[in-house]
C-alpha cells in the first residue's frame, strides 16, 4: 500500500534552531575572564613575575625565562640563595606536596649569566645614587633601565655594599661580582672610593645632577654597656670583615639576627668554639629559621632568654656578664676571647631638605632583607620617573589568587627535588658553598611542572569543555563566553584549574 | 596545556532549555561530537523532551523524534528498519532518562537487545524523575530522599542494576559514563558507533534540582560519584569481557554523600552501609573483570 505524502497525517516539525533564545536572560550572575595576581608574586618584595618564569622554564626557554626574571630582579642568583623566600610560604603548592621551591629555580636562573639589553630612548635626566648595596644597585639598574644617565657613588672600593658582608659559604662573592657587572652593562658610571659628606656633600651632588637618590642603609646598633670599646670587642659587620685567623678561641656573639648567626658560623668555619647568647626566645629570633638550625648542627652554642650587662677585661681573655632574661640575681659570666655584638641596625638622622632628593632601600623602609632593598630601589625608580616626567601611574593590583579559587583535582600531589647540601664535616672546615642547587633536568623535569600557575590562563580547555550550553567557544586561541547564551551556572568556574574565571552580578 | 581533548565539532545549538548546570546537556554536547551529524535521536518523554526546545525549535543539529513514554528502543528499531530498507546509514540512538530505561520503557529496551537491533541506546541516569518533579525511580539510590520517598521515609530499596541485567542480554556493547570524564565518554560513543547491535550506554548525569547541590558543583559530583567508587566506569563486552576504565582514588563516600541535599539526613551508619556495599560491589566488578583474563 502506498500513501501520497498529502495523506498521511500532519506531524508538526520544528525547523528552526534554538539560538533565537536568549537562555543568557534567566542568569543573575555570570562567569568572566579575570587573570588574578599569583600569591607568590604578591608576596615578593620585588614584585618578579614568578608564575610566567617558571612556566618558560618547564617549556625549557631558559634565555626567555632570565630575560623576563632580570626585567624586574637583576639579582636572581643573589635572592635565590639569600632570600627568605617570601613566596615560598605563600605557594599554594604546600597543600599539594609541598611548596614549589622557588628559591632554587630563581638561583638556576641567576647561574645561566644570561646578560639582557638596555634598549632605553635616554630620557637626558642625569642621577645620582649613594651607596652601593643592594638597593642602590637595583635603583641605578632600574632608572638606567627608563634611560637615565646614573653615576652611582661608594665609599669603599668594593661595589655591592652589605652584599659583601655575607659570608661566602650562603652567598660566593663571584656571583655578587657578576651579577653587579651585568648592572654596570646598563650604562652606569662609577665613582668609588668616594663617601657622602667626607668627599662630596649633597649640595655640590644637587648641581651637578637632577636629582639625587640616598640609598646609605642602616648603620649598626650599639649596645649601650661598659665595655664595648675594648680590644677584640666587634659589632657583626667588623667582625665579618675580619681576615685574621682566630683558630682554638672561644667567641660569643650577642644578637639573633642574619648578622649573629653569619658571625657565628664564620667563627666556627675559622676554627673557634662559638657562643650564641639571645635576650628572646628561639621562636622570636629574627634570623631564618633554616640557618639558625643548620648553625646548632653545625655545633654552635645558642642560649636565649640572656642579656648581656657588661664586658671587663681580663689578663688575657675578656669575661662578659650576662643575665637571665625578668632576673635581676641570675647574674652569671662567660670568659671569652672575643665579643662580637650583632644586635642589629638603626637609621641615621639625615638632612634631607634638600630638593630632588630620594630615598631607597633600608634607611627608608627598615625591612632589612635583600630583596625588601632590591624591591625598593626598583619602586624608587618608578617613583622619579613619575615624579619626573608623571608616567607609570599605578594600576591597580588584580586580585589575589586563594586556595579556594583553584580545582585541585586536576593537579598530582607530587614533591620537590631534594637539593644536595655538602656534608657537615666537610662543610664546616672551609668557606665554599653549601648548597649546590639543582641540576637541568630538575629544574624542568620536576620542579617547574609542578607549578601550578595560580591566575594565569594555561589554555586548558576545561572551560570550553564542561560549558553545558555551548556558551563558550574559542577564537584566536582565547575563549569567547555568549552571554546571551550563558545560563550562569559556573561550572566552568569550579572547573577552571587555576583560578582565573570570577562570577559578578549580571547588570540588568 | 590541554587536560582533556575532545572533537572540535558543535553539533548543538546553545539556547537549549536545559536548568543551568545541567550534565544531561553536556552529555548530549559531547555525545553528538562523538556521534557526528549521521544520527537520528529518539527521545521518548524525559528532561530531553523539554531541552531540546519549545516548538518549533529544536538545538540540536540532527533529526530528533519526540515520542510517547515507553515505545524509544520499539520506535528505534522501527527507524533502523526503515533505514535498511531505503540503504541508508545512520547512527540510530535512543537518548532518554532512566525512567524509560529502568521502568516504564524498560520492556521495549528488553526486547530490543533480544533481537540485538542495531541500536544505540543512552541512558541519561539522573536517578528519578527530576522532569515532574523529583520522583522516585528504580534508578534512586537508596536512603535517597525524593518527593515521594520524604526524609522520614527515605527509599528503602537498592538502585536496579541496568548493567548487569544487559549483561545477562549478552548485548555485543554496555558501558558506563559520565560528564567529569569526557574523554572516557567520547571514546566509548565512537567505540559503539562501530559496533553492530545494541549498545546500552550507562551515563550517570547528576541533576542540579533534584539532588539538591549548587549548579557550578555538576563536574565536581560528577567526579567524586566515579572517585569514591559509588558509580565505576567499565564496560562490558557480549555480557563476558569486563573492562575497568579508570581505578577510583578511593575518596571516602561522605565527600559524595555530602554535597547532596537528597542525601543530607544521612547517617554515620548510612555512610558505613554505603561504603560497605561499594566496596563489595567493586570486588564483585574486579572479579568478573578479571575472569577472562586468566
Amino acid at each position: 500500500m502506498k500513501f501520497r505524502a498529502s495523506e498521511l497525517p500532519l506531524t508538526p516539525l520544528s525547523l528552526k534552531d534554538t539560538i533565537s533564545i536568549r537562555t543568557g536572560d534567566w542568569k543573575y550572575v555570570e562567569p568572566f575572564y579575570e587573570e588574578k595576581l599569583s600569591p607568590c608574586i604578591s608576596a615578593c618584595p620585588v614584585g618578579t613575575d614568578v608564575t610566567s618564569c617558571i612556566a618558560l622554564l618547564a617549556k625549557e626557554e631558559f634565555q626567555e625565562a632570565a630575560k623576563l626574571w632580570k626585567e624586574s630582579n637583576p639579582f636572581p642568583g643573589v635572592c635565590g640563595r639569600v632570600c627568605p623566600r617570601f613566596c615560598e610560604r605563600e605557594c599554594l603548592r604546600q597543600h599539594l606536596g609541598g611548596s614549589i621551591t622557588i628559591h632554587l629555580l630563581e638561583r638556576f636562573i641567576g647561574d645561566l649569566n644570561v646578560d639582557i639589553q638596555n634598549k632605553s630612548q635616554k630620557t637626558g635626566k642625569k642621577m645620582a645614587v649613594i651607596g652601593s648595596g643592594p638597593a642602590g644597585l637595583s635603583c641605578a639598574y632600574h632608572l638606567s633601565r627608563k634611560g637615565y644617565k646614573v653615576t652611582l657613588f661608594e665609599k669603599e672600593k668594593l661595589l655591592g655594599g652589605l652584599l659583601r658582608a655575607i659570608p661566602s659559604y650562603r652567598l660566593p662573592p663571584q656571583i655578587v661580582d657578576k651579577e653587579i657587572e651585568g648592572i654596570l652593562k646598563q650604562g652606569i658610571d662609577i665613582e668609588i672610593n668616594k663617601e657622602s659628606g667626607k668627599d662630596f656633600s649633597l649640595e655640590e651632588l644637587k648641581q651637578q645632577f637632577d636629582a639625587i637618590c640616598i640609598a646609605t642603609g642602616l648603620k649598626e646598633r650599639k649596645l649601650n654597656i661598659r665595655g664595648t670599646e675594648l680590644f677584640n670587642v666587634w659589632s657583626g659587620r667588623e667582625f665579618l670583615k675580619l681576615n685574621n685567623d682566630i683558630q682554638n678561641k672561644k667567641i660569643t656573639v650577642i644578637g639573633g639576627g642574619d648578622t649573629a648567626i653569619d658571625a657565628a658560623r664564620v667563627a666556627l668555619r675559622k676554627g673557634s668554639e662559638v657562643f650564641v647568647f639571645y635576650r628572646r626566645r628561639r621562636e622570636d629570633m629574627p634570623a631564618n629559621p633554616y640557618e639558625v638550625e643548620e648553625a646548632i648542627e653545625e655545633g654552635v652554642n645558642i642560649k636565649y632568654l640572656s642579656e648581656p650587662l657588661r664586658i671587663e677585661k681580663c689578663s688575657s681573655f675578656l669575661r662578659l656578664f650576662l643575665k637571665k632574661k625578668a632576673d635581676e640575681n641570675s647574674e652569671f659570666f662567660i670568659d671569652t676571647d672575643g665579643v662580637v655584638m650583632a644586635v642589629g641596625e638603626e637609621r641615621e638622622m639625615l638632612n634631607n631638605e634638600i630638593k630632588d632628593t630620594f630615598l631607597c632601600g633600608d634607611i627608608l623602609t627598615q625591612k632589612g632583607t635583600v630583596s625588601h632593598a632590591i624591591g625598593s630601589g626598583k619602586e624608587t625608580a618608578s617613583l622619579i620617573h613619575k615624579y619626573f616626567f608623571g608616567e607609570e601611574t599605578s594600576i591597580t593590583l588584580p586580585a589575589v589568587v586563594e586556595s579556594e579559587d583553584l580545582n585541585l583535582d586536576y593537579f598530582k600531589e607530587e614533591y620537590p627535588p631534594e637539593e644536595k647540601k655538602r656534608d657537615m664535616s666537610q662543610r664546616i672546615k672551609d668557606f665554599d658553598e653549601i648548597y649546590q642547587g639543582l641540576t637541568r633536568e630538575e629544574v624542568i623535569i620536576k620542579e617547574a611542572t609542578r607549578c601550578f600557575g595560580c591566575g594565569k590562563c594555561s589554555g586548558c580547555d576545561n572551560c570550553y569543555v564542561f560549558c553545558p550550553d555551548a556558551a563558550i567557544f574559542k577564537q584566536d586561541g582565547k575563549y569567547i563566553i555568549d552571554y546571551d547564551h550563558c545560563k550562569g551556572c559556573g561550572i566552568c568556574m569550579e572547573e577552571c584549574p587555576r583560578g582565573v574565571i570570577s562570577m559578578r552580578r549580571t547588570e540588568k | 596545556m590541554k587536560i582533556f581533548t575532545i572533537p572540535e565539532e558543535e553539533n548543538m545549538n546553545p539556547g537549549h532549555v536545559a536548568c543551568p548546570g545541567c550534565a544531561s546537556a553536556l552529555s548530549m554536547r559531547l555525545a553528538l561530537k562523538a556521534l557526528g551529524r549521521e544520527t537520528i535521536l529518539t527521545v521518548p518523554a524525559c528532561c530531553w523532551s523539554v531541552i531540546d526546545g519549545p516548538f518549533p525549535y529544536s538545538s540540536v543539529k540532527v533529526p530528533l523524534s519526540h515520542i510517547a513514554f515507553g515505545t524509544a528502543a520499539a520506535f528505534a528499531s522501527g527507524i533502523r528498519a526503515a533505514l535498511e530498507i531505503k540503504r541508508k546509514k545512520a547512527n540510530v540512538v535512543v537518548w532518554c532518562g532512566d525512567g524509560e530505561a529502568f521502568d516504564i520503557g524498560f520492556q521495549t529496551l528488553s526486547g530490543a537487545a533480544e533481537r540485538n537491533e542495531d541500536i544505540i541506546f543512552v541512558c541519561y541516569d539522573n536517578e528519578g524523575y527530576m522532569n515532574t518533579g523529583v520522583q522516585r525511580s528504580s534508578a534512586t539510590p537508596i536512603k535517597a530522599w525524593t518527593t515521594t520517598t520524604p526524609k522520614k521515609y527515605p527509599k528503602q530499596e537498592l538502585k536496579k542494576d541496568l548493567m548487569e541485567i544487559f549483561a545477562a542480554h549478552k548485548i555485543p556493547y554496555a558501558a558506563t559514563a559520565t560528564v567529569a570524564f569526557p574523554e572516557d565518554m567520547i571514546k566509548k560513543f565512537s567505540k559503539a558507533k562501530e559496533i553492530r547491535g545494541l549498545k546500552l550506554i550507562h551515563i550517570l548525569s547528576p541533576c542540579p534540582s533534584g539532588w539538591k547541590f549548587p549548579e557550578n558543583l555538576t563536574i565536581k559530583i560528577s567526579r567524586l560519584a566515579v572517585e569514591t567508587g559509588i558509580f565505576p566506569l567499565y564496560e562490558i563486552e557480549y555480557g563476558e569481557k569486563y573492562t575497568i576504565n579508570h581505578t577510583p582514588k578511593w575518596l571516602p563516600v561522605e565527600d559524595y554523600l555530602k554535597k547532596q541535599g537528597r542525601f543530607a539526613h544521612l547517617t554515620k551508619k548510612d555512610y558505613q552501609e554505603k561504603k560497605e556495599y561499594v566496596e563489595k560491589k567493586w570486588l564483585e566488578l574486579k572479579e568478573k573483570s578479571n575472569r577472562l583474563k586468566n
